[in-house]
């Protein structure tokens, strides 16, 4: 078809000897043939029929040769323009050259000479016309890539926006570069405010990015993936607050090439309070499997009230006042019982809030010795405090730790009950001492009955207890739950018949994760609420 | 008429109390022991009417206590009443393991009652014992 059109001809001459012979051997060729006489005529069958091909004689009145060719290269066609020329018109030729002309050819005119100039100007016609749509494919490939490359692009960004992780990206310079909508929500900074102004040191740990750095520096040869293992740190809100996050950190390469670094993060806060509700939720359902544990023990305790209000009544009836005293003292000692046992309950089964503060060892153990000196002096049992002098103060959850202590030195108490452990010479001594692994040492150590060996696994766990109807089997259990809290440890060393030593162990403070902790106040209304002693009496 | 003694043998102040003070209340001298092995004892040396036994004890246990009594010639025929927080059936139950384990044929206690005893319970049972 482009073949076809190609071979249409435009002849221009004044001779009509050349136009008749010229037109003749073109058509012979299979061309399509318009002659014209005059540069005028040539132009505007030029106009109208718009041949691919031109033959021009060069010198002719009126517009000459170089007119026409100048007229059709201002018309900004294809078309290719053949020069005709005579002898002694080079000059005239070559500034037809000049102006673009595809050839000449020169009088007499050898039909070899004009089909080789012809298809020359064909040739050419047609490498113009492929040339023009390949350079129209390419802007059209071009388009399109571009429409691909940002469909990507878009798609990536979206993907990057409505992560539920947080993504923050640095260049070489650890300048941000992608702060994503979950990084924004998280940390209160608008894109705009990080994007380009803040760097990586900005939003996290400075030793966590020198550790970075350091690794950048060890891998750089090693073109081996990096470590892909997460880490719970922190990341600075646009408050100025830490913020516990869990994080991947990724050195981007190119090429092996570093480009910079992507570090990907969850809200640590949500996974808490999730973490938090399950072990809450884990403690209620260990009660409520053991409902049937506490309906007895309070059977139990009412059965004491009962029986001392039985004492009493017979007291009052028979005017008897050994009755009347007995029997308020089992009331007494019941209703204790009772709010102990609901004390325990509610340590147990509340979240409860540890407050850590600097705190003297010696002056918490001597408050504790304190309070039971009575009950002590009541089973005829010698409680002494042997404190250490000059222990450094530390970190703790003093109302728990008070509260660890009262349940062991009642327990020591109770161990050393004379009808229980068989002497009458029943001895608690509680000691704060130093120790090499640990920042303080409690030490409640009794001369009463001892721990059954079959019994010393038991002790720490729930409704346990040695004391029959006087335990809740709580109480070991809460002393526990507040020695992990504080990360410390509980040591027994018990000999049956002879009396046991309980150590509870505590280290310089609280770990820092927990004063992030502390820091965020997470269910603060609820922990105001759940600050309890339990105080057994 | 002379009061029957009857032995009180339980770990726990609380039982110890309400049970002494129903006993001497309703014309019975109690006898007090805080465990089996002083239980044994005063059952030889006060030789009491009947005795009220808690199965749940430190050291020598009401179980043990009550298999001694059943197999001593000369405190066999005293009248056990078992008062425990423990079943009755599980307290029987293991009655019946421990004949067939030592290969010994312990009788049935006189009573159970499972603990908190109800007074009028307990004085009711606490008669048919001593009168028979």
């Amino acid at each position: 078809m482009a073949e076809a059109n190609l071979k249409r001809v435009l002849l221009i001459d004044d001779e009509e000897g050349i136009r008749k012979v010229m037109s003749i051997a073109l058509k012979d060729a299979g061309y399509v043939v318009w002659t014209a006489e005059s540069g005028e005529q040539g132009l505007e069958i030029f106009e109208r029929e718009q041949p691919p091909l031109v033959l021009t004689d060069i010198k002719m009145p009126g517009m000459d040769g170089i007119g026409v060719l100048r007229r059709i290269k201002e018309m900004e066609t294809d078309s290719e323009v053949i020069i005709i020329t005579g002898h002694g018109e080079m000059e005239l030729a070559i500034s037809a050259l000049q102006l673009e002309a595809s050839d000449f050819i020169t009088k007499p005119i050898h039909d070899e000479a004009l089909f080789i100039s012809l298809k020359r100007a064909e040739e050419k016609i047609s490498l113009k016309r492929q040339l023009g749509d390949y350079m129209e494919n390419l802007e059209l490939k071009v388009q399109e890539a571009t429409a691909e490359i940002q469909r990507i692009s878009d798609f990536q960004g979206n993907l990057i926006d409505n992560s539920l992780d947080g993504i923050v990206a640095g260049d070489e310079d650890r300048k941000v570069v992608i702060f994503n909508d979950s990084a924004q929500r998280l940390t209160g900074y608008g894109e705009h405010e990080v994007v380009g102004r803040l760097t990586l040191e900005d939003l996290y740990d400075k030793e966590l990015v020198d550790l970075w750095l350091s690794r950048e520096r060890e891998q750089e040869d090693i073109s081996s993936d990096e470590d892909s293992s997460y880490l719970d740190t922190t990341i600075q809100s646009r408050e100025g607050k830490k913020i516990p996050i869990r994080l991947n950190h990724t050195i981007l390469r190119q090429k092996g090439q570093k480009m910079g670094c992507v570090t990907f993060f969850q809200d640590l806060r949500e996974v808490r309070r999730l973490e938090k509700r399950l072990v809450q939720s884990e403690r209620l359902a260990a009660i409520g499997q053991t409902s049937a544990t506490i309906a007895h023990a309070i059977k139990n305790i009412v059965g004491g009230l009962k029986g001392g209000m039985f004492v009493v009544n017979k007291g009052f009836e028979l005017s008897n006042q050994d009755y009347l005293q007995n029997g308020w003292d089992m009331v007494q000692r019941n209703v204790a019982k009772i709010s102990s046992l609901a004390m325990d309950l509610l340590t147990y089964a509340k979240e409860r809030k540890p407050e850590y503060r600097l705190a003297e060892a010696n002056e918490v153990a001597a408050e504790v010795v304190e309070l039971l000196k009575t009950r002590a002096a009541e089973f005829k049992v010698s409680l002494t405090l042997e404190a250490t002098e000059g222990l450094e103060p530390i970190a703790m959850d003093v109302s728990g730790i008070h509260q660890c202590l009262v349940n062991l030195i009642n327990n020591a108490i109770d161990a050393c009950w004379p009808e229980i452990c068989g002497h009458e010479r029943g001895q608690v001594k509680v000691r704060t001492l130093r120790h090499p692994d640990w920042a303080v040492c409690f030490e409640v150590e009794d001369n009463g009955c001892g721990i059954e060996a079959s019994n010393k696994e038991k002790i720490f766990s729930n409704f346990f207890s040695t004391k029959g109807a006087d335990g809740t089997g709580l109480g070991l259990m809460n002393v526990q739950k507040i020695t992990r809290e504080h990360q410390g440890r509980m040591e027994v060393e018990s000999e049956p018949g002879r009396g046991s030593v309980f150590r509870l162990l505590l280290p310089t403070g609280p770990s820092k994760d927990k004063e992030d902790l502390n820091e965020n106040e997470y269910n603060s209304e609820e922990n105001a609420k759940g600050e309890s002693h339990s105080v057994v009496a | 008429m002379k009061k029957k003694r009857i032995l009180v043998v339980d770990d726990e102040l609380d039982m110890r109390t309400f049970i002494t003070t129903l006993l001497e209340t309703s014309g019975y001298k109690p006898v007090i022991a805080v465990n089996g092995e002083e239980g044994l004892l005063k059952a030889r040396e006060k030789k009491p009417a009947a005795i009220i036994l808690d199965v749940m004890m430190p050291r020598e246990g009401g179980i043990q206590m009550y298999r001694e009594l059943k197999t001593d010639e000369e405190l066999k025929d005293i009248p056990v009443i078992m008062l425990s927080a423990i079943a009755k059936k599980t307290f029987f139950h293991s009655q019946q393991v421990l004949n067939t384990y030592r290969g010994q044929k312990v009788p049935e206690p006189a009573a159970y009652i499972e603990k908190p005893p109800e007074t009028e319970e307990l004085l009711k049972i606490l008669e048919q014992c001593v009168g028979c």
